[in-house]
This record gives structure tokens, sequence and C-alpha cells, in this order.
């Protein structure tokens, strides 16, 4: 299968600056900055209609034509590589065996929209890819990739990693944003957006590490190539997709978006593991709700996902086989949530640790009847909290009420979780 | 504009207007915990969810979302009144049920809510938080325990007062509202905080369990503090003065208040407070009844008057009304044909009654409070600003934070204001202000940067001539700041397009007299930055109605002698009669020891006063005054507004207020009937007074009346010269501390928990060559006098200066000064 | 004639029989009925007054005959220093037991309260406190 972003990976070893540039990598930098103007490539990446892979999945073309080019003053490019979605480890991955494709993705990203300094926001857990990111910059800054005049274009740029101090609630772009100007990190409310007034109350756009990633090859081999890497006409690209949990192999693979559950669990995964029937997935990061076996066959793209009631999100897969009790994993989850709640909203703060409450409650056999009721009007309310972490943690809750609402039943019927002896 | 539908009412609103000001402006309330109109929206407490017709039926905050045209807005469907209940029901999750013992209650937004939205019960049930409660400090109790997270006391504490005393500590459930290192508060304890504070948990400690809110009379008056002229709300129980209850839509600064205003009211019921008149008999002051006290007074006034009226003088303190002051002006003019009356020490009015009179035509600053805000280049004389006019400093913190007023402080050292962002300090040698506005003016003629329209003032010729000796180079050294700065300054400030300069006064500014204020009017008026808004120069009289006693002309004309010069009599024994009322000399006016000489060696003293001062303890006659709660009337304010002063409770005790004293006095000396009321005085002042012609007592309703002022400007030179150090000897400067104002705040317990002693400030490299640490106590010495103060330490001193502030009475630094802008001082452990 | 006399009559002897219904009071008590509402007394719990002065009883007193005024004891906590209830203006009607709070106050089946001093009708916390 043809890869884009794991093109250069080498076994065991992070690819060399060296190895990459003779791959082919940077020219599409070259060519760019030095054939294209900053519109070209914006309108290369709307045409190739490349996605956020953030979670969110919004046209990343789109985001960037939403900076407002004629006001003085900087722009910012942030990549986004708070990696804490549970399930989720494709950025990781991505950055352990290749730091290249990121740098050279956010010089052409930060081209196109006019910035003049760019950072990368990675996770405090991230030392590897830290590390191969910080030799990377410095690389191509000694290269002339970065800083003023790049390759005699004019167009100048910085670009600084940041590591975070660490908490979900970094991976909101405007949270980010907080605790990358030194604040706590809160969100911001929204409008204004922060294409408009983002970063020090500049225009700024956030993507994440691999949407950025995939900005080379589009401008290497077109937007028409990139569209038809997918596996169905509706979706653009290749994604990463890591898979976890009771699966025979737990892997992080480059798949073409449009395959189906089915097919990604069966295929790469090698199906289930020995004696366990599947029972259920997270199809896309901790925050979006679960997929069961008569998802099987949906397309593993953003609409097809969402469609079927859940949102491809992240990407990151995590199986469950038969004998898991959904209302402890969904506890598991809620628990995450509830604790890397920021505490600056009501629904968020109180809501989340009731929620976590009552399923505790209801998962060691102390739940009412009514609690399914008021799980149903958390579910419905917090999604009208400050930012996306409380409908986001509320992803799961909702897909255990829709799919097993028997199962919780049968906890309190039985007094007592049925999966337990 | 923008037009938009809330509730199917047409609105039009601004279009930087959020759909909560839309839905406030069309007369739908959509209930808030977070939002609070003086501070930047939050968005925390989702109670103002609305639903959007664009947004498929989303719910969205009403105080964050801006509007869009053709918006509809619903505030109130059966699913948006479902979601703010489960927010109130998930508020009382953790929210502890104590409002019997909760003094929020009653004035509580959660209890108000949860009343309105019937969330009778709650299906949610969890334990409750067991944060520790602090009561470390006497003014602000916080019980964290109760805080719904609104956030408004941290933001208010950073975006409006710019102290940064609280912050979010923690994340999810266990995030709370914390100081540093989450130990006690310390702060200015201006009491913002509270003021905000939607719920309980934080508490004004003086008004714990006082009193119950709805069983509160609320009565609206002025602050009788400094001369800002903040609006009050008095909260009254069985005749006393219990709080200060916060409006928010009172008043320019819209509720807000500085220490001294929400917690120096005690004085007013004070157990201090003098209840009958005092005679002094075989050299003790005895209580006395009125008529005896009365009658005594009108003896010696009388017998004042038959010898021509001259023997007689008298010392007021600006804190009365206008009416008062009238009255009093009348009573020596009129009935006892003296001319010898004066305020503020003589000095602490000449900016006004001097300066602006001869340069402006009129005795009040071209500026008002609104300027503040509206003007590009701020030029604050003395970082003291703050600290004498609290509420004009959070003026001054706004503009410069949101309307990106850029900000110079020109002072003898660095303060609250120098920390503002991006706010530039000059920090000068002690008393060289004249020279170094002189200096920018030259520089402002010298680079030709004179406006068009000075060359019609008359004087120019001779301002030019008199700036010969000014020149930036010859300066600078004794101004301290280097030619380029005072260039770059006056370049700035000449080329901003609106500037305005502000200059405090008060009694601890000996060097904020006539000079200082032409000197700066010299400026305003070359580069035509008078008359217009934004510009101009806001002259900021010391005490409540400093403004108005200039007004009423109470300082001598026609030959009457000054403060100085009726001390000096009494102490020469050509002023037989003194009568101070409400001002304090002995602590406030300079050089005690001669202040207290003349006192003692006068021959008839009456004092009329609140409290038995250290002046009123030299008396014959004391006559127990009101307080501004006890008295109707109006005070005049920086930037001219004339306000009604209501009053509250009965006076204390058998006190009287000042008018009902001077007008019984006035009758029986002038042999006229006596005024029927307030009314009547006022009607007389805008007969007589031309700047309140037309004003009506009536007429001035919530917000007063700013009075016209018009004249014909000139340039008068004004002459400063290089103040001399002492070698070895210390430069000592005094001036007010933040939570005081005058004598009068020493018997309000919340500026005295807060600063209850005098101190003496000084600088790190000081401190160490003296080998002192903070509270160590140094004497100071100068030629009049030695006082010892406990040292303070703090880095805004510069090298070799020392602040004190004067209102205190023991260890004054009167004792040191004697009325110079400097007082050299030798220091030592 | 004589008929109706007779028949007063019969009425007059028949009561002779019956048990009588005047109360020699006081050699007599009365029965006294439950919810009879008589002198308040003041509950008490952990030996201290129960009373935690939240002035929701002379909020709601129609008779305004109830003042408190309320304390901070060594805990920080809220106590009512002074608890008086004027008797002579009090008029029984039970609005202090129904608002309080925390069951704080109640009303006892003592209702002789004749005194010889208009100052004694006053009754202090210390005589409202609940006799164990």
């Amino acid at each position: 299968m043809e890869q884009v972003l794991f093109r250069h990976n080498k076994p065991g070893r992070p690819v060399t600056f060296a190895e990459y540039q003779a791959e082919g990598g940077f020219a599409a930098l070259k060519k760019g900055l030095k054939e294209l103007s900053p519109l070209e490539v914006q309108q290369a990446v709307i045409d190739s209609g490349l996605r956020g892979r953030g979670g969110a999945g919004f046209p990343t073309g789109k985001k960037w034509s939403f900076v407002p080019r004629d006001l003085p003053g900087p722009r910012y490019l942030i990549c986004n590589c708070d990696e804490m979605e549970p399930g989720t480890y494709k950025d990781r991955v991505l950055l352990e065996a290749n730091p290249y494709s990121l740098v050279e993705g956010m010089i052409l990203a930060g081209y196109a929209i006019g910035c003049e300094h760019a950072f990368i926001f990675i996770r405090r857990g991230y030392e590897t890819a830290a590390m191969n990111l910080r030799r990377a910059i410095g690389e191509a800054r000694e290269a002339g990739f970065l800083g003023r005049n790049i390759l005699g274009s004019g167009f100048s740029m910085e670009l600084d990693l940041h590591v975070s101090a660490g908490r979900y609630i970094c991976g909101e772009e405007t949270a980010l944003m907080n605790a990358l100007e030194g604040k706590r990190a809160n969100p911001r409310s929204k409008p204004p957006f922060p294409a408009v007034k983002g970063l020090w109350g500049r225009p700024t756009v956030v993507n994440n590490v691999e949407t950025l990633a995939n900005v080379p090859s589009i401008i290497t081999n077109g937007p028409a190539w990139f569209k038809g890497l997918a596996g169905i006409p509706e979706a653009a690209g290749m994604k990463l997709f890591c898979i976890s949990g009771h699966v025979r192999n737990t892997v992080c693979v480059e798949l073409p978006l449009g395959m189906t559950l089915g097919e990604i669990i069966d295929g790469p995964c090698g199906g289930m593991l020995q004696g366990k029937k599947f029972k259920a997935c997270i199809p896309g990061g901790a925050s979006t709700p679960f997929f069961t076996a008569e998802h099987w066959g949906v397309p593993m793209d953003f609409d097809a996902v969402a469609k079927a009631g859940s949102r491809l999100g992240t990407g990151g897969i995590v199986v469950f086989p038969e004998n898991t009790c959904m209302v402890a994993a969904t506890l598991n989850l809620t628990t995450f949530f509830a604790r890397e709640s920021c505490g600056w909203c009501t629904p968020c703060r109180e809501g989340l640790p009731y929620v976590r409450e009552i399923l505790t409650r209801i998962e060691a056999g102390g739940g009412e009847t009514e609690d399914v009721e008021i799980l149903r009007e958390h579910v419905k309310y917090l999604n009208y909290a400050f930012c996306a972490l409380a409908p986001g943690a509320m992803g799961p809750v909702e897909g255990l009420l829709r799919l097993f609402e028997d199962e919780i039943r049968e906890h309190v019927v039985k007094k007592r979780c049925p999966f337990k002896n | 504009m923008v037009n938009l539908t809330i509730d199917d009412k047409q609105v039009t609103v601004p279009k930087d207007a959020t759909i909560y000001d839309a839905a406030k402006a069309a007369g739908i309330r959509i209930p808030i915990l977070c939002h609070d109109k003086k501070l930047h929206p939050f968005g925390g407490c989702r109670m103002c969810l609305v639903e959007v017709e664009q947004m498929k039926g989303r719910q969205i905050p009403a105080c964050t979302t801006p509007v869009t045209e053709g918006m509809i807005v619903r505030t109130s469907t059966p699913d948006i009144i479902q979601a703010r209940k489960m927010v109130l029901e998930l508020l009382l999750l953790k929210h502890p049920i104590d409002c019997p013992v909760c003094d929020a209650a009653g004035d509580c937004d959660l209890q108000n809510l949860t009343y309105e939205y019937k969330v009778n019960a709650n299906r949610f049930t969890d334990e409750k938080f067991q944060h520790k409660i602090d009561y470390e400090n006497p003014l602000i109790e916080r019980d964290m325990n109760r805080c719904i997270h609104c956030g408004k006391c941290a933001r208010i504490c950073d975006e409006i007062v710019s102290y940064g005393a609280y912050s979010f500590l923690n994340r999810g459930l266990e995030a709370k509202i914390g100081t540093e290192f989450d130990g006690p508060l310390n702060c200015e304890f201006c009491g913002s905080c509270v003021s905000v504070c939607p719920v309980g948990a934080l508490l004004s400690r003086p008004f714990k369990f006082k009193a119950r809110w709805w069983a509160l009379s609320k009565t609206k008056t002025v602050c009788s503090y400094c001369g800002t002229g903040c609006q009050l709300t008095l909260g009254i129980k069985d005749g006393k003065v219990l709080t200060t209850i916060y409006d928010e839509n009172q008043g320019f600064h819209n509720g807000q208040l500085c220490t001294r205003g929400r917690w120096g009211y005690q004085f007013v019921n004070s157990d201090k407070r003098l209840t009958t008149p005092l005679i002094r008999k075989n050299g003790k002051l005895v209580q006395a009844s009125w008529e005896e006290a009365l009658s005594a007074v009108k003896e010696r006034l009388f017998s004042a008057k038959t010898a021509g009226g001259e023997s007689a003088a008298c010392l007021v303190t600006p804190r009365l009304t206008n009416e008062e002051l009238f009255v009093l002006k009348k009573l020596f003019n009129v009935a006892l044909g003296s001319q010898n009356i004066d305020h503020s020490a003589g000095y602490a009015h000449n900016a006004l009654s001097a300066g602006a009179l001869e340069s402006l035509g009129y005795a009040a600053s071209p500026s008002t409070i609104a300027d503040i805000q509206k003007t590009n280049l701020l030029l604050v004389v003395k970082s003291d600003a703050y600290e004498t006019h609290p509420v004009l400093g959070f003026e001054i913190n706004l503009g410069v934070k949101r309307k990106g007023v850029d900000l110079r402080v020109v002072s003898d050292k660095r303060g609250k204001l120098s920390r503002l962002p991006d706010a530039t300090t000059y920090v000068h040698k002690p008393g060289s202000e004249v020279l170094l506005f002189n200096a920018m003016a030259r520089v402002i003629i010298g680079e030709n940067l004179v406006d068009a329209g000075a060359s019609s003032i008359s004087g120019l010729a001779e301002l030019k001539n008199s700036l010969q000796g000014y020149a930036p180079e010859k300066v600078a050294e004794a101004c301290g700041m280097s030619a380029d700065e005072i260039i770059v300054l006056a370049r700035d400030y000449a080329k901003a397009e609106k500037a305005l300069i502000m200059l405090p006064l008060g009694l601890g500014y000996p060097g904020h007299g006539k000079d200082l204020a032409q000197a700066l009017i010299n400026l305003a008026l070359l580069t035509g930055k008078i008359g217009k808004e934004g510009c101009g120069v806001l002259i900021m009289g010391e005490k409540n109605n400093s403004q108005g006693a200039v007004d009423m002309g109470v300082y001598p004309a026609k030959g009457g002698k000054d403060a100085v010069a009726i001390l000096d009599g009494c102490a020469a024994g050509t002023v037989k009669t003194l009568y101070v009322v409400g001002e304090n000399p002995v602590v406030s006016y300079p050089n005690r020891k001669a202040v207290e000489a003349a006192l003692d060696k006068v021959e008839f003293l009456i004092v009329q006063d609140l409290f038995l001062t250290e002046t009123a303890e030299k008396a014959h006659v004391v006559l127990p005054a009101c307080s501004f709660a006890e008295k109707d009337g109006t005070f005049t304010s920086v930037g001219k507004v004339i306000q009604r002063v209501n009053r509250a409770i009965a006076p204390v005790g058998l006190s009287r207020s000042d008018f009902e004293i001077l007008n019984a006095l006035y009758a029986a000396c002038a042999n006229t009937q006596p005024y029927a009321d307030v009314a009547a005085v006022f009607a007389e002042i805008s007969e007589n007074v031309p700047a309140y012609k037309g004003i009506s007592y009536a007429g001035l309703g919530e917000n007063g009346v700013i009075w016209p002022a018009g004249g014909t400007p000139r340039f008068v030179p004004a002459e400063g010269g290089a103040v001399q150090g002492e070698s070895g000897k210390y430069a000592l400067l005094t001036g007010s501390a933040l939570n005081h104002c005058g004598t009068l705040s020493r018997f309000g317990e919340g500026p005295m928990y807060v600063c209850p002693a005098g101190y003496a400030e000084l600088s790190y490299t000081d401190a160490s060559a003296l080998k002192v640490k903070n509270d160590d106590l140094l004497t100071l010495k100068s030629a009049s006098g030695e006082v010892r103060l406990k040292a303070k330490v703090s880095a805004r001193m510069p090298q070799g200066v020392i602040f004190a502030p004067y209102h205190f009475g023991e260890e004054s630094v009167n004792t040191l000064t004697t009325g110079a802008p400097v007082t050299w001082v030798n220091v030592s452990k | 004639m004589i008929m109706p006399l007779l028949q007063g009559l019969k009425i007059t002897f028949s009561h002779m029989f019956k048990k009588t219904i005047t109360l020699q009071y006081p050699h007599e008590r009365p029965n006294i009925p439950p919810g009879f509402r008589g002198l308040h007394a003041l509950n008490v719990s952990h030996d201290k007054a129960k009373c935690v002065a939240c002035y929701l009883c002379p909020t709601v007193c129609p008779a305004k005959c109830i003042t408190v005024e309320a304390g901070e004891d060594a805990n920080h906590d809220k106590y009512a220093a002074k608890y008086e209830i004027d008797m002579l203006r009090c008029i029984f009607c039970g609005y202090c037991v129904e608002a309080c709070p925390v069951d704080a106050i109640r009303m006892t089946d003592t209702f002789e309260l004749a005194n010889m001093k208009r100052a004694d009708f006053v009754f202090t916390k210390e005589t409202l406190l609940e006799k164990k």
C-alpha cells in the first residue's frame, strides 16, 4: 500500500536529514517557495480536500483562508502536538520516525498564511519526539529552510519548539494559546476565533501534526493525487490509525481514508485476539461514542463515521472484547475527563465529576433507575459547556446510553456488575 | 449598528455589543452569575445560555457572544430553563446550604436564581468541600467552600484594581480561587472582590453578622474622604451606618470604591464621637449644654465683632458642605467683618485658588474625570495620584489597559502606577517639578511645537522670556533626569493628539502649589490642550469638598490673613479668637511645634469637630458636629462636579450638623433670620457664586452637575528653582498613604486595620547603609523637630529619599516639616 | 302554663347529675391539646441553643416582637448573642416556629405569663432556653 507520511520511515531509528532529502524531502518546500505564491499553496491545500487530523476534521485550507492577510503585524502558526487523547499515539509514532515532514509542512503552511513565527506545542511526555524535532529544526535552519529570506524567496519564518507543562486541556487550541502565552490553560471564548484573534491577540492558525505533515506531499504531487489516495470518493488522503485493545496487532498504520472498520481490524490488526469476540470500539480517541459490531461496515472517514453516530476524531481505535463491562469502560474514560477539566465552567467542572459519581455508583451496584435519565440529561446539557472538553467527554456516555442501555439497566436491576462474579 | 430579534422584540445595538447587552437594552433580563458589566466577559457559569435560531438550536452564552445582523434569539424556552436549572443544581452540589448563617443571604445571586428557577430540591447529591476558611485578615473573610468559580474577584483585582491578589488554582473539581501560594490574603484591601462576589465566599468582616440585607435601609450619598466624589450607598439599621453597599450603577466609577470609602465608614458611629459640647473649666474640658457652649461662643464672637472683627479668625476643613462653608464665610465676612478665613494650611488649595485662577480665569480644573479615559497621553505628576485618589487611580488603570492610554508618570518616587503595562516613570529629584515642566515648555517653544492658537493668548512673550534659563541641558542635573528624557517627554506630550495632566493636591504636598499648577497649565496652553475632550489639567483637590471650598471663596481676600498668618497672629496675640471648624492643624499643618504654641497662646479657641482631636484638646469650647452621613447638602469634587449629600441617620448623641451650628451663630451675630434649610443657602449660592449660576439644589439629581468653566487664559511665568540638597541628609517627602485621607480616616476601623501608624519608607540601598530592616525604629531629625518612625523598606524609593505619610497624630511628621516641598532630615537607627 | 316550667326544671335538674365542664382553675389544670401555641422555647442541642441568629423570625414576625443580635463565637460561627421576645406584643401566631430553618424555636404549653412589671414581659434568651 502506498505510504505518504510513513514513506521515509526507517526500521528502528528515525530518518536522517540526508536520507529525507535524498528521498525527495524538502522538494515541496523548494517548489512551494520558488514556484508558487502563498495563495497558490493555500489553494492547493483547499483543492486537496485535506481535513484537520486532530479530531474535528475542519478543512485545513479553509482554516488558513480565514487569516486576514492585509492586517499589519505578525501572524502565528501553531502545531498542536499536545496529543493527550487516550487511545491516540499517531503523532508520537510519526515524529519518532520522521520529524522532517512536519517541519517542512509548517514552513509551507507558514508561507501560505504569511506567518513569521511558528511554534510547535509538544506534550511533555514526548521526549524522543521533542529531541527529534529539536534536531530537525536545527538542521532545517542550518540548511537555510528557516530564518531570514528562506531559499531566496523573501519569506522569513522562525520555528520554535515549546514543551508543554502537561494538561489535557492544553490540546484545546485556545487553551493551548493561553498556555503558550504563559497563562493558566483556560480555553478562550469563541468568537473571536484564533484565525482573527489568537496568540497575543494576533491572527493564528492551529493545526495538528499529521495535518501539517501531509502538506509537503500535496505540494509535490498535487491535490488530485492526494484526493485519489482515499478509498472512497468522498474522502481525501491517507490517515494514521492507531489501534489498541484486544486485537492481535496493536499498531499505528497509515491507511487510506474510507476503509471500513472491519477491514482495518481484520487487515492490519490481524483480527481479534485468540478467543476474543468483538463487542465494541472507540473509533477515534476517548471522546468519541462507541461503535459496535453493527458498525463493522462503516467506512472510516469523517462524514461516514459522523453519519453512523460517532466521530472519526484522531483515528485512535480502542477495541473492547465481548466480556468488557461497558459501564466500567465508560467510567474509566469519564474519570480521565473529570480529572482533566480545567474548572472554568460549571457544567464541566461540576457535571463531569457527577457523571463519574453516577457511573461509579452504577458499576458498584448502587445505581437507581433514575440515574439513566440523569445521565441522559448530562449528555444533553454538558454539550453547552465553555469548550469542547465536556461535550467530548460525553461522547462515550452518549454511546453507552444509546447502545448499551440494557447493560446499564442490568447493573441496576442485579445491583452488581454482571461482568464480575 | 446591528439589528436583531430577541424574544420577538426588535433591538438595534452597536456592533460590539453582546447578546446580553442587547437583551438588557430591550429590557429582557437574562440571568447571570459570572458576568459583570465592568469586566471582560467570562462565560463560565453558563446561566445566560440562550438559543439562536441561526445556530440550529444550540445553546450559547449571551454574555460572550457578539451580536450579528438578523440574529433571532430566544432567552427562555423550556429547554433553556431546564439547562439553567441543571446549572444551579450542579452549583448547589458543592455549595453549602448555610444561608441562615451566610451574610450574603438576601443579596446572593445564587440564592435568588435558585428561588427564581424553583430549584427546591436537588436531585444530585455529593459531599461538600472542606476548604480552610481564611480569617487571617480583619477585613475580608474568604470561604472558598461557598465559591461558585465566577472568577469575578480575580478579574476585578486584575482588570480594574491592577493588583492581582487572586487566581484560579488547581483543575477540575478541585479548582478554586487562591492567593499567592494559597496563603492568607495580603493586598490593598480595597474590597472590590467582596463587592462583586455573587455569593458569600468573600465577606466583609467588619459587617459580619451585623445585619441581614433585607433589614438595611439604603441611602445614596457621596463619600466624605478624598476629592474624587465617589457615590456611596450606606446601609443603615437602627440609626447606625453598618456598611457600604455596592451598586454597580452608581456614579462614573460604577460603584467601585477604595479601602477608605468601602471600609472607612465606621467613624460615623465610632464610640469616640463627641456627643456633647465641652467647655474648659479650671483647665479641663467638661461636658456642657448647647445653650452654655453656644452662649460662650456667641459672647466671644460679639466682642470680636465690636472690636472690628480683625481679632477673630477661622480655619475650616474642606470636608464641610458648600452650604456650610458659605454660611461660615458669611459669618466671618459679613456678620463679624473679618477676612481672616482659610483652609488646608493655605497651600493645599493654592494651585486652584491662585494658580488656576490667574492662568485660566477660574479657580478649577479645566478637565473632568471622564477625560482620563478619553485621552491619548496621560501625564501624572507624582505616582501618589493613586494614593491620594485611589478611584481615579482605577480610572487610570482602565485607561491604560483598555484604552491604550500612554501613561507617563513624573514623580520623585515610583509607585503602583509605574507598574502598569507600558507606563513610563521619570523619577526626578525631589522638589524639581517646576524646573522640569518649565524645561519641557522651553523644548516645546524651541522645537516649534507650539499650537497655533497659543499666540492669541496673552503673556506668551513674557513666558518665552522667563524660560530662557530653563534649557533642558541646564536643568537636567538639578532635576536628576537626562536632558534627552525631558526633550522626549516634551515632544511626546506636545505631539499627542490628546493629552491630560493630573496633579494631586494635599496637605502632604506643599510643593503642589501655585507655581507648579501654572507651569503645567502653561504646558497645556502652549500645546493647545485646554478646552478639548481628553485634554487639559486635572487638578485633584485632596478632600471631599476641596473644590467646593475654593468655589465658595473660603480663602483670604481683601487683605485677610491666610492660614500661616492666622497662626502667626495667634502666636503674636493679634488673633484673639480662633474658630477651628473640622481642621486639625496640630497634626496636619506644617511645623507642629509652632502650631501648638500658637494654639496654646490664642485667647479663645473654639473647635468644632466630630472627635476630640489633638487640636480640640487645646480648645476652650468644643462643639460636637455631625458627619456627612448625618447631613444634607452638596459637595463639589474633582472636575467641578456638584453632588448631593443625603442624610442617612439622625445626629449621633447631641451633636448638631455644622450647618445648624453655623446657621444659628450667623443669625445671632448678623442679627437676622437664620436660613430655612440648606436648599435656601444653595439658592443664595447660585445667585452669588457665578459658576453656580442657574444650578438649583433640586436639579442636581442623582449624578450631580458639572459647573461650566469659562475664563480668559493667559500665560503666567512660573518660578522654579533647584532644591539645594544638604549633604549627609535625606530628602523627606510627605504625602498620603493609600488607605488614609487627611486625619479623619484614623477614626475608621478599616483603614486603621490595614495601616495603623505612620512609617518611613526608604530604599533598599539606604536601608542597608543604615542597617535597618522593616519595622525597625528610625529617628528622623530636622531643623524643627524629631520623630521616631517604623522603617518600611521598599523598591520604589530612590536612594536618599524618604517618604512618610502625614495622617497620624503620634510621631507626626509635621513635627519635622515647615511647609517646604522637601524637608532635609538626618536619619539614624 | 305549668308544662314549660316543668320542662325548664327538668333541664335544670338533669344538669345536676351530669359531669361538670367548668374547670376549677387554678386548682385544676387544663388538658392542653397538641399544637397549642404558648410561650416560646429555644431548643438546645449539644448544650447550646440551636439558634444560629439567621434573623428569619424577626423578619417574619407580624408583631415585630422579636429582637435578635448575632454574635461570632470562638469558631467564627454565628450564634444569637441576644434573643428577646416582647410577650406583650407577641400574638402567638407561631410564624417564628414555621420560619425557623434550624428547628431552634418551638412553642410550649405554658400560657401563664402574668407579671408585675412591663419590663418583665421581655423574655431574654436565658429565660427562653428550653428547660431540661
